[in-house]
């Protein structure tokens, strides 16, 4: 059956409304936040991911958790020209697929201004091609691998200590302790390579010998034969670049069998005293020093009005040293959100990033510049004490 | 050196010989491997770390209490598994053991989760190494530990076979099983035994095992494998074997690392099982079969 011409013209009518509604509608966020996406008159979005669940949770939930603490501050203060900080958490469970998604998520559902997050490297480096071409400012917080922000990305910068620097500052530590001589244990996946092909031309650079260098695997038992080797090779001291368990069980078996050095532990041990717990065997890390991103334990008393902070607003997580790590990369995004100005874009925030330089920070051991993009160039060294405290024993900073 | 190399490698190839001890026995019985036996082996590390590490009772509580779990977790295994041991079931079997694997690992997740990325058993002895014959011995403690209390479970498994009723019927059965049957053995029981020992001594090996190393979840399927090789190596259905199996395993890995290269300890195992089954196709210990007319 036709139908009637004024119905069919009440039908077009009608349509175009449609139309026309919904292109207002899609013009009415842009027309709302005129800066940048993320933006709007009185917000800021900020999107970060990272491990939030599973096993890998305290590298991500936990630096979250004190960003957020750190934001919270901010708010409360007023926010940064009136805007409040918004933060999006995704979890991508330190799988690189998960990474990928989470990135994509943060950018085209959730639409936020920046990203402050990443703490597996390889998920970082998975979702690495994603954040370039989108062009969107990102802060990794906790993942270490040199390869995130070098060769240098416009949009990409580190607040983590990055493993070359990382190596250097141990070579710097080796020499200012008069090592002439040492002995490497390393893993050999990915992680470990990074840091062991960047450590030995650090090492070789500072004019120190390395008498050993073995390899003990995340699978190792037993470190018996990798202790004996390193023994008889007398070096003035080891230095671990593996994961707590290979290094617990390297100290283990060494004071089993007798042998004492230095032992210099990465930035995946920021815990001395946790670590003593998990090694278990009285004496073995009483020569365990641990690199730090960090000038302050989390147990000190320099961070005991955060700890109170962290404990009031996640009482479900103990705090950790991964909290500080968060809160040295909120304290960059707060400085270069203020540095933008009112008018904020994704490109004046990214140029303000570019611009900080001796940026101070609550625990950060040096100051932060950012004209590299790997904007932490200075560690501290950490020991358990006689009184099983942890102490801070001194920092290096790079030449 | 060599001292300390040669015990580490026993040592640690004893406890390989404990976990081979109990592939041999599952196969000998029920012709049968069970892939949940390395997550087995982290509940006896696991056991041990509750009673002697939370609890702070002594090594002997901790060994009650892992014989008591094994055993419970030997019977469910077994009554699991049960309708699935039966020869024209092998495949589904091997895969029921693997879901059982994940099962345990989750088990032990929700028991033990959330205390860290991996968990330390202090040692059971402490004091410096045993020094013989003016310093050209060097035994370390925890070491002698091991290999004593592995040679002591070495002998009562084979005192078990040899003089006890039940052990007589698990030789019988695992000879000829029909013929077993036959003459009134129950065969159900001889089964539910054999699941039951090969996860105690399994469970065992964890309980050795935990003071030397540190225990996390995923630690049994790599050490299921070297207990697996080590059963390949001896012969699967050889006892003894499986011990020697184990022993070579765990000095060749040892010898490799400290005399030739840290890098190839891991490697090294694998070549040993290769090399030994270019020459023993059977396993060093494995017997021909043979047929009489």
């Amino acid at each position: 059956m036709a139908r009637p011409r004024n119905q069919e013209r009440l039908i077009i009518n009608k349509k175009f409304a449609f139309l026309a509604g919904l292109f207002l509608s899609t013009l009415m966020p842009t027309v709302g936040s005129a800066q940048a996406p993320g933006v709007t008159e009185d917000t800021i979005k900020i999107g970060t991911y990272g491990p939030i669940t599973g096993p890998y949770f305290a590298f991500g939930r936990l630096t979250m958790n004190g960003m957020e603490a750190l934001f919270a501050d901010v708010n409360e203060a007023g926010g940064i020209n009136g805007r409040q900080i918004e933060l999006v958490r995704v979890d991508d469970q330190c799988d690189p697929a998960g990474a990928i998604s989470a990135v994509r998520r943060l950018i085209f559902n959730e639409e936020v201004f920046a990203i402050v997050g990443g703490s597996c490297s390889n998920g970082v480096l998975a979702a690495k091609e994603d954040i370039v071409e989108s062009g969107i400012p990102y802060i990794n917080f906790a993942a270490a691998s040199n390869k995130i922000s070098a060769p240098k990305e416009d949009n990409i910068f580190t607040s983590m200590l990055t493993s070359n620097l990382e190596s250097a500052l141990q070579a710097q530590y080796l020499a200012d302790v008069g090592a002439t001589s040492v002995a490497v244990v390393a893993q050999h996946d990915a992680w470990g390579r990074d840091r062991h092909e960047t450590l030995i031309p650090a090492l070789e650079e500072k004019g120190i010998e390395v008498v050993a260098d073995e390899e003990l695997s995340m699978e190792s038992n037993d470190a018996t034969a990798q202790v004996l080797r390193i023994q008889s090779a007398q070096p003035d001291a080891v230095v671990l670049l593996s994961y707590p368990k290979p290094a617990s069980i390297f100290l283990r078996d060494s004071a089993r069998l007798g042998f004492s050095s230095t032992f210099i532990g990465t930035s995946v041990i920021p815990d001395p005293v946790a670590f003593y717990e998990q090694v278990a065997v009285p004496g073995a890390t009483d020569n365990f020093v641990t690199i730090s991103p960090s000038r302050h334990p989390v147990d000190s008393e320099e961070a005991a009005e955060w700890r109170e902070k962290l404990v009031s607003a996640f009482p479900d997580d103990t705090p950790h040293s991964y909290n500080l790590y968060g809160i040295t990369a909120g304290e960059l995004t707060v400085a270069a959100l203020e540095a933008a100005g009112e008018d904020l874009t994704r490109e004046s925030f990214i140029a303000a990033l570019d611009q900080v330089n001796a940026l101070e920070t609550t625990f950060g051991p040096g100051t932060l510049d950012c004209s590299t993009h790997q904007c932490l160039q200075s560690a501290a060294w950490i020991k358990r004490n006689s009184d099983g405290v942890a102490e801070v024993v001194g920092t290096s900073e790079l030449d | 050196m060599l001292s300390v190399l040669l015990t580490s490698g026993i040592a640690n190839g004893l406890l390989y010989g404990l976990i081979a001890l109990g592939v041999v026995v599952l196969s000998k019985a029920a012709n049968a491997v069970n892939f949940s036996q390395g997550d087995l082996m982290a509940v006896g590390g696991f056991v041990s770390y509750s009673v002697i590490s939370a609890a702070g009772l002594g090594p002997a509580a901790a060994i009650v209490a892992v014989l008591v779990v094994s055993v419970v977790a030997g019977i469910a295994s077994f009554l699991i598994l049960r309708p699935l041991m039966k020869t024209e079931h092998v495949m589904s079997l091997l895969i029921a053991t693997i879901g059982l694997s994940f099962l345990v690992k989750g088990l032990i997740r929700l028991i033990w989760g959330g205390q860290g990325d991996y968990l330390a058993v202090p040692p059971l002895v402490q004091g410096p190494p045993l020094i013989l014959f003016g310093g050209n011995v060097i035994i370390p403690l925890q070491y002698l530990v091991m290999m004593a209390g592995a040679a002591v479970i070495i002998l009562l498994f084979a005192a078990f076979f040899r003089f006890t009723r039940l052990g007589l019927f698990m030789r019988s059965v695992a000879d000829n099983p029909r013929a077993a049957q036959i003459v009134g053995i129950p065969t159900q029981l001889v089964l539910c035994s054999a699941m039951v020992l090969s996860i105690t001594v399994t469970a065992i090996a964890g309980f050795l095992l935990a003071p030397a190393t540190l225990i996390f979840p995923d630690m049994g399927f790599a050490l299921f494998l070297k207990g697996f090789a080590a059963a390949i190596i001896g012969g699967i259905n050889s006892l003894p074997g499986a011990i020697v199996g184990g022993i070579l395993l765990g000095v060749c890995e040892v010898m490799v690392s400290g005399y030739v290269s840290s890098s190839a300890q891991e490697l090294s195992a694998f070549v040993l099982i290769f090399v030994a089954l270019i020459f023993f196709p059977r396993g060093i210990f494995g017997a021909r079969k043979t047929r009489s007319v």
